[in-house]
């Protein structure tokens, strides 16, 4: 099922780019997120939690967050020539999910660190901040094609604030269960440290939009490097764990 | 004496308006930002408090230059300290800097945002605080223990009684659960604890760390901590996230007053 939603979401992309495709852009994401909703159904259902334990289902439940968020955006107006560079972002982090190995795409009995609401509450969150964090790089994007474009701009600084409250509350989950299950909130293990590099470079576009000096390609700029800041935070960091050959409480 | 005294308060009044225009600026506070970030970023490139020798091993003739540098031990470094001091020194002069304009707005009827910002700024501080407490007022032990062993450190005394494994029917771990008796300054709590399920007693948590099973001999290490920074940590990050999410969930006001101005 997880295929056919990709399948989906690639004609959906492609919809977005059709210049005459703009009465079946809406439904055709609505479909995708439909698709993706039982594609996500089915994986809970046979795992017996909702997919948050491991990267690949992460990366599904970010796709699907992504898609509703964007979905949202559409309905309430949000242009379809816009849109188009979230739905290419959107479409990258599905291509990631798809791509992963048998292995990392089987399901296995949960490890009993991994069971605790707070972990939930921490992904699940942080699965949201991420998701207003790839439609802002899908904003930037525009904005750094059309920067006098000052919806784009608008976009770009709303949807890092979307973010803020939920990537607060995802590391503030992640302390409580840190606390409960290994006795310190706050360890700087290499996931916990980017994770904060990722909570303050999120301030730098909200302290700096004000300013008249970094509202156009500045600023796309900043939400570009802060969505790569959540891509390195998630997929990268067990790379540099492996590289430097850290130690890191986080190899889920 | 009186011309002398004026002097000094003068020259007070001076250093303190100089250090709230740099403290309070906004592109200040963004840059101060942006180099805490970078440093946070560098301890992730070294493994840090890792054993003497295995650095040794790894790093051969680097390890006492880097050593040097504090790159193994990074986030106690003054260089990280002193980055994370001023960075709170910034929040608490931006909140004050802010005060009078934001109670000017709330008595104006702006809206839920213009307190909501003053009370992200307050949360940080506290977060922070939280945090300086735990490094200087923390404390914590392992402790490994045999099945009816018992040890005791200071105050403090751990006797484990009973140690299963709750398997699934696959044989996979669904659980560890230890049966223990916790005193503290005197008072005895006895219970199950299990993984992400600690025991706490006045303000001592005890949760199960690691298990192991040799010569049929089953060892159990548990983690005891007392962390009085912890409930303000999370009390500020609670504060934090709901003024956060008033200010960018209500938008009327959100940023009224804002536009290119510093502080």
């Amino acid at each position: 099922m997880v295929e056919t939603a990709y399948l989906l979401l690639g004609v959906a992309w492609c919809v977005h780019l059709w210049p005459a495709g703009r009465r079946f852009a809406l439904p055709a994401l609505g479909l995708t997120l439909a698709a993706w909703t039982v594609a996500l159904g089915q994986r809970a259902a046979e795992a017996g939690h909702w997919p948050l334990a491991n990267r690949y289902e992460f990366a599904l439940t970010l796709t699907w967050m992504t898609l509703g968020l964007i979905l949202l955006l559409e309905a309430e107006g949000w242009r379809r020539g816009q849109a188009a560079y979230a739905v290419a972002v959107a479409f990258g982090l599905a291509t990631y999910a798809v791509t992963r190995s048998a292995d990392q795409k089987a399901i296995a009995p949960l490890l009993p660190v991994l069971r605790s609401p707070w972990l939930q509450l921490h992904a699940l969150t942080a699965a949201l901040a991420y998701a207003g964090q790839a439609v802002a790089a899908g904003a930037a994007f525009d904005l750094l094609r059309h920067p006098d474009d000052g919806t784009a701009a608008v976009m770009v600084r709303r949807m890092v604030g979307v973010s803020f409250p939920w990537l607060t509350l995802s590391i503030l989950a992640g302390a409580i269960w840190a606390e409960q299950a290994w006795g310190r909130y706050w360890g700087w293990d290499p996931k916990e440290s980017w994770a904060l590099i990722l909570w303050l470079w999120t301030l730098l576009p909200l302290h700096l939009a004000p300013l008249r000096r970094w509202r156009e390609r500045r600023l796309a700029m900043l939400a570009l490097v802060n969505f790569a800041l959540v891509i390195f935070t998630f997929v990268g960091v067990p790379w540099l764990v492996r590289l430097v050959r850290l130690e890191s409480l986080h190899g889920y | 004496m009186t011309e002398q005294l004026e002097r000094r308060r003068h020259l007070a009044r001076r250093v303190k308006r100089t250090a709230a225009r740099l403290l309070g600026r906004l592109d200040g506070a963004a840059g101060l930002t942006a180099l805490l970030a970078v440093a946070v970023g560098l301890g992730t490139l070294f493994p840090q408090g890792a054993a003497p020798d295995a650095l040794a091993t790894r790093y051969g003739e680097r390890t006492a230059i880097l050593n040097a540098l504090g790159l193994f031990r990074w986030y106690e470094t003054p260089v990280v300290v002193l980055l994370l001091g001023m960075w709170g020194a910034h929040t608490v002069t931006c909140t004050l800097l802010r005060w009078r304009g934001i109670w000017r707005g709330v008595r104006q009827g702006k809206g839920e945002a213009t307190w909501a910002t003053l009370g992200t700024h307050l949360a940080v501080t506290l977060v922070l605080l939280g945090g300086w407490l735990t490094a200087s007022q923390g404390w914590r032990a392992d402790v490994t223990l045999p099945v009816g062993g018992m040890a005791a450190l200071g105050p403090v005394t751990v006797r484990l009684d009973a140690f299963t494994v709750d398997r699934r029917p696959d044989g996979s771990v669904r659980d560890y659960v230890a049966r223990v008796a916790l005193t503290v300054d005197g008072t005895v709590a006895e219970r199950e604890v299990r993984i992400n399920a600690p025991l706490v007693r006045r303000g001592v948590r005890l949760l199960i760390l690691r298990y192991a099973e040799t010569d049929e001999r089953r060892v159990v290490t548990f983690h005891l901590s007392r962390d009085p920074g912890y409930p303000l940590v999370v009390a500020g990050g609670t504060l934090l996230a709901l003024c956060a999410a008033v200010t960018f969930y209500l938008p009327p006001e959100r940023g009224a007053g804002a536009e290119e101005r510093d502080g």
